[in-house]
């Protein structure tokens, strides 16, 4: 009995993580320009896709292709921000809604007319696929490596936002753009920089991930697993996303070993968003999120 | 407002200044229309008849999804939930309970009605963006419990309905559908004109303009927000029975967040906070999305080598959102804007100032 809930709590812990590091990469636009990213997750897919071609098809060594697949997001995110989400500055929150939404589906039929016919593929092992055993809690090795690749990019953003000076533009448009720009900073510049990070985080996220378990079309559908995550954290706080993702995870995964036997199965896809709607309910802007004050 | 009337013409009492057909130019266009529209299904094929039922059910959700994001603001992404319990519950109450059908369209609409009010409540504390991804939260649910819900709705398998009959008349051929949605359109049409014109469309309006500064002014945000919500899911619900009606056949794929997505593209591409907008979007969209799937998967056909089925969806798939992306960006403000635009050039040319 105990060690069902250990298990549950290891294994969410595990899954916490993936939502943490995807969850990230969506705070870090949405906090310096108000935009939320539905696209992520597409790109994530695109990524990963881009990713095996690389290393399973042309057969390149590993270094070569994770720099390729950065450089080739990064490249991604200027370009979007440049194309699609510059032209909506100053629009209404659904317009920029909405743009995401269609970028999404277009790197969905990206992925489905370059990849789609290869189905569901699996890199290389580059990571320790095996499980540790620890007391009869099994532990995934490669879950783990995720899980510390999402708290080594949480200190690496800490410290890119609290002690480079690029970071500290980035910190000042997330307060205001007009302000930013009255004391000389270039918000255009600034705005792209942040969608570069954020698209590299994506790739590396789809990596990561892929390299974990197995790579398919369900990559997109991680952007709206992190929903709640995003909501319960606060959709301002990178550290916020990162320790929702544990929570949630250890709500999905407890639910799922307490309920399901229940209701016949099935349960852990819908846990989340019930909590969801819970967090909504009770605290909205989440656990470190900035309520902002409306005036007239 | 603009110029909606040729010069010359003058409202001199109350009853003329809210009609909504004005000249006779205007009537003659009108009757017109009607007819043409009651006409065209006799000559049509079966194919088109179904397109047309079809286009005919978005555009029921669309009006009411217009009503609720375009007039009043509120971001919805859960609509295609709405029609999901309307169909549904149409489906179960007449194919399983032998509930009678406009009986249970009314009870279906009744239902989606209560599923406006306990989705429209996140709304009292929530805005813009939150609110959206509480309705995201649940399409998510309503989804899950058409899978789970087995008993009643069928879960993967789907729900099958046999032939509808009422009122002596049996809907099973196409024909006959494309009649029946042609004519609800119209009347809901008609219904959301007025209602964007009565005091409570005129508060959707203050609230989504500035929702604070509407409360200060005495609108009772609270209850004309869950209103909205409610005429929305009513007609969401009501496009879900006429849905059943049409396809006799439901399952959970047919309600997902995609579809959600696209009444909402519709809203957006037709131009918020205009019903014409909501008939021209919607006809555009869904043209578009047919257009598209049937010539890829024509074109798969003809060069099997070289394209898969799943290319052509792919290639369907990106063009839809690009044309999204290319309208966000260059149109914001929607056809029935460009159509404005189209008539005040018009009559305005050659001295357009």
């Amino acid at each position: 009995m105990i060690e069902a809930l250990l298990q549950a709590i290891v294994s969410g812990l595990l899954a916490g993580g993936i939502y943490g590091l995807v969850a990230m990469g969506i705070v870090i636009i949405y906090r310096s320009s108000g935009i939320f990213n539905f696209a992520h997750g597409a790109i994530i897919l695109v990524g990963a896709y881009f990713f095996w071609t690389l290393i399973s098809l042309a057969g390149w060594p590993l270094w070569v292709c994770i720099l390729i697949t950065l450089l080739v997001s990064g490249a991604i995110g200027v370009a979007l921000e440049f194309l699609a989400l510059r032209p909506l500055l100053g629009q209404p929150i659904l317009a920029s809604i909405m743009m995401t939404l269609g970028l999404s589906m277009f790197f969905l039929g990206i992925y489905q007319v370059v990849w789609g016919h290869r189905g569901i593929v699996s890199f290389p092992n580059f990571m320790p696929m095996g499980h540790w055993i620890i007391g009869g809690i099994t532990i995934g090795q490669a879950n783990t490596w995720v899980l510390i690749a999402a708290i080594v990019l949480f200190v690496l953003f800490t410290i890119f936002f609290r002690f480079t000076n690029t970071g500290k533009q980035v910190q000042a448009i997330c307060e205001s753009h007009s302000i930013a720009q009255s004391v000389g900073i270039d918000v255009k510049r600034v705005l792209s920089l942040v969608w570069i990070i954020a698209c590299m985080c994506a790739a590396l996220t789809g990596v990561l991930v892929g390299a974990s378990g197995s790579v398919g079309i369900y990559l997109n559908e991680l952007v709206f697993m992190v929903i709640p995550v995003i909501i319960l954290g606060g959709l301002e706080s990178i550290g916020g996303a990162l320790v929702a993702g544990f929570i949630v995870g250890l709500v999905e995964m407890i639910s799922a070993t307490y309920i399901d036997p229940i209701i016949g199965g099935g349960f852990r896809q819908v846990a989340p968003y019930l909590f969801l709607l819970i967090v909504l309910i009770v605290k909205p802007y989440g656990l470190f999120g900035w309520e902002r004050i409306e005036r007239i | 407002m603009g110029l909606t009337v040729p010069a010359g013409v003058r409202d001199e009492n109350y009853r003329q200044a809210i009609t909504i057909v004005k000249t006779k130019t205007q009537w003659g266009l009108a009757i017109a229309g009607l007819v043409a529209l009651f006409i065209a299904p006799l000559i049509l094929d079966d194919y088109f008849n179904n397109f047309i039922a079809l286009i005919c059910i978005n555009m029921i959700v669309v009006l009411g999804l217009n009503l609720l994001t375009g007039y009043c603001g509120q971001i919805s992404l859960g609509q295609s939930a709405f029609v999901a319990v309307g169909a549904y519950s149409t489906g179960i109450l007449y194919a399983k309970y032998g509930v009678p059908f406009p009986l249970a369209t009314f009870f279906a609409v009744m239902i989606s009605a209560v599923f406006g009010i306990i989705v429209g409540l996140p709304s009292v504390r929530l805005k813009g963006f939150y609110l959206a991804l509480s309705t995201v939260a649940f399409q998510f649910i309503v989804y899950w419990l058409l899978f789970k819900g087995e008993a009643l709705t069928g879960g993967g398998y789907g729900l099958a309905l046999p032939a509808v009959s009422f009122f002596g008349i049996t809907f099973d051929t196409r024909l006959e559908v494309a009649y029946l949605s042609i004519t609800s359109v119209v009347i809901l049409a008609y219904f959301a004109k007025g209602i964007a014109r009565t005091r409570a469309g005129r508060a959707f309006i203050a609230i989504r303009d500035n929702d604070l500064a509407a409360e200060v002014m005495g609108i009772a945000l609270t209850r004309t927000k869950l209103v909205a919500f409610v005429i929305s899911s009513m007609y969401a619900g009501f496009a879900g029975a006429l849905y059943a009606l049409l396809f006799r056949f439901l399952m959970p794929d047919l309600f997902t967040l995609g579809h959600s997505v696209w009444y909402l593209a519709m809203v957006i591409v037709g131009g918020m906070g205009s019903l014409l907008g909501s008939i021209l979007g919607t006809v555009f969209i869904v043209c578009l999305q047919e257009i598209t799937r049937v010539w890829f998967a024509s074109l798969a056909a003809a060069f099997p080598n070289v394209l898969s089925v799943g290319m052509g969806t792919g290639i369907s798939h990106a063009s839809l959102g690009l044309a999204l992306a290319l309208f966000l960006i260059f149109e914001p403000r929607g056809l029935s804007h460009r159509w404005e635009t189209i008539k005040s050039t018009y009559r305005l040319w050659p001295f357009s100032y």
